[in-house]
């Protein structure tokens, strides 16, 4: 009954009458190598990056038990179906979630690439974590100010927030091609209902006849995302912000001359969800400044 | 007016084209000018003064001032040089009116030779030349046809005016000045003033002289999902006297 009630308060959702021991016996059986505490830091996500327009990233952190196997130790007995897919594995009975790092007693950093549950007929048994090295992880360098020249996927971003309608597209936000968290995250926690999602540019440069470019001629990837909710089809709310970058570029192509070259489908499947995507390229020509 | 002050000697216009003060005498303050009334012109709006002169040899200097309502600017100070030099110098705004220009021949005998003074709104850059540049300095070859012979006279009738041809990009960069409704309007402006403006100063680059805008064209293109926005200028070579008279890498400004 004391291991019940630990493990309720441990897991958050642990059901009374069907707790098992099999964690404590899995962590009772690695704890005789190696001290199982690391220090797991939970992903928050901040207010938007004036530049990049993504979520600033926060970490709030907890002590945790996980047994951390790396890929040079997979001769480690590992417990049925797990296997070490990338530089770790990590398993605990704590709650660990995409993005998240963990941090070592002997101050390595992990990212939490992905978290399936393991059950054991419908009493949870514990966490297995896909685990990523972060060997630049607290390194500082010098100090930069930032170009003069403004990146094409900011022009883009400036141009797209500028013109689009709040009233057309409610909660959407723009930013610079995919975050370094994922993008779940966005959805589910910050009430982002769509994302134009803007690519590194292929640029090519446009030249005087003494050789200078005078300028670059650029073609910007801009990517929509979005899901399906309880209120939303995933598939109109698409077409809804096709539609509304047509307008923005029908109505505003001045400026840096703006032109939507072509549009492809990029629709995923990712189990159970679907993410709603597709892929536009903006073609437009700048002067070097 | 001229004024001599040690230097005493005489200006003239030289092919109708460009003014020679010749110095005869040097002593004492060793300076002379000449001066013009110009009427009030606004440095405000008239921003900029361009010139081109050359010396006889190093001795005798150039060296030409600005003279406002209230005070003077030195525009260029005492130097020399013996082949053209072509200078610019931003007019300052807070003497009032533009009101007379000198220009010196000081230091020593000889001979001072400017070819123009213009005091002008600006120096338009243009922020490209995407559709390519042409010059063409033609040879003028009369081809004479005379019945049964076989193959055709040639006479040279000496080189017409020279041209150029730029293609511009109107998409891409800058293409107004403060105030400006459309791009390239600057062009318009030449265009509709020519009748009072005898002639601008094209720099391409590599090459440089007097000139007039012939033909400006706005052209408006569109093929399928593209379009673009393309002027076309045609500027010719302008000048009061025979080229002659020059060499042809200061015809050309070559060395500029």
């Amino acid at each position: 009954m004391n291991k019940a009630v630990l493990g309720y308060c441990h897991l958050g959702y642990f059901r009374l009458g069907v707790y098992r021991d099999d964690w404590d016996k899995l962590a009772k059986k690695f704890s005789s190598f190696t001290s199982l505490n690391v220090t797991h830091r939970r992903l928050m996500l901040g207010s938007r990056d004036s530049t990049t327009g993504w979520y600033t990233k926060s970490y709030e952190e907890t002590t945790i038990e996980m047994i951390i196997v790396s890929r040079a130790a997979s001769h480690m007995p590992l417990p049925p179906g797990v296997y070490v897919r990338l530089d770790a594995v990590g398993l605990t009975a704590d709650p660990v979630y995409e993005g998240d790092e963990i941090k070592t007693a002997s101050d390595q950093y992990y990212q939490v690439e992905t978290v399936r549950e393991h059950y054991f007929g419908d009493s949870f048994f514990f966490r297995e974590c896909d685990l990523t090295l972060l060997p630049f992880k607290n390194l500082s360098g010098g100090t930069y100010s930032a170009s003069s020249v403004e990146d094409a996927r900011y022009r883009t971003k400036v141009y797209l927030e500028t013109y689009l309608s709040d009233t057309a597209l409610p909660n959407y936000i723009v930013a610079y091609g995919k975050p370094d968290y994922p993008m779940t995250k966005v959805f589910k926690t910050k009430g982002v209902d769509l994302v134009f999602s803007i690519g590194e540019p292929e640029s090519t440069p446009l030249m005087n006849p003494d050789y200078t470019p005078y300028g670059y001629e650029e073609h910007v990837p801009i990517t929509t995302f979005c899901i399906d909710r309880d209120n939303i089809e995933g598939t109109k709310l698409k077409w809804q912000a096709e539609t509304e970058l047509r307008r923005v570029l029908e109505e505003h192509p001045l400026g840096s001359v703006r032109t939507l070259d072509r549009r492809r489908d990029n629709d995923t499947r990712l189990g159970s969800i679907i993410l709603y995507s597709t892929e536009y390229i903006l073609n437009y020509r700048r002067g070097t400044a | 007016m001229e004024s001599e002050d040690g230097n005493v000697g005489s200006f003239t216009c030289e092919h109708d084209d460009y003014f020679k003060i010749n110095i005869t005498s040097s002593s004492g303050n060793k300076t002379y000018y000449i001066e013009d009334n110009i009427g009030y012109v606004s440095p405000s709006v008239y921003t900029t003064f361009l010139y081109r002169y050359k010396t006889s040899d190093t001795n005798i200097k150039a060296k030409i001032v600005a003279v406002f309502a209230s005070g003077n600017q030195t525009i260029l100070s005492e130097t020399s040089s013996t082949t053209w030099v072509k200078g610019s110098a931003t007019l300052d705004t807070d003497k009032g009116s533009l009101t007379r220009i000198r220009l010196y021949a000081n230091q020593a005998t000889g001979q001072v030779y400017y070819d123009f003074v213009l005091v002008c709104k600006g120096i338009f850059t243009f922020p490209n030349c995407g559709y390519g540049l042409e010059f063409t300095p033609p040879a003028r070859y009369a081809m004479l046809e005379i019945p049964a012979r076989v193959g055709d006279i040639t006479q040279n009738l000496g080189s017409p005016s020279a041209t150029v041809t730029i293609g511009c990009d109107l998409d891409v960069g800058d293409w107004k000045r403060s105030g400006d409704y459309v791009d390239g309007e600057v062009f318009l402006d030449i265009a509709h003033n020519s009748y009072t403006e005898p002639w601008q100063w094209l720099d391409t680059g590599t090459e440089q002289f007097k000139a007039t805008l012939d033909t400006p064209v706005f052209r408006r293109e569109a093929d399928g999902n593209s379009a673009r926005r393309i002027l076309e200028l045609t500027f010719r070579e302008y000048r009061r006297s025979s080229a002659s008279n020059e060499s042809y890498v200061e015809r050309f400004g070559l060395n500029l």
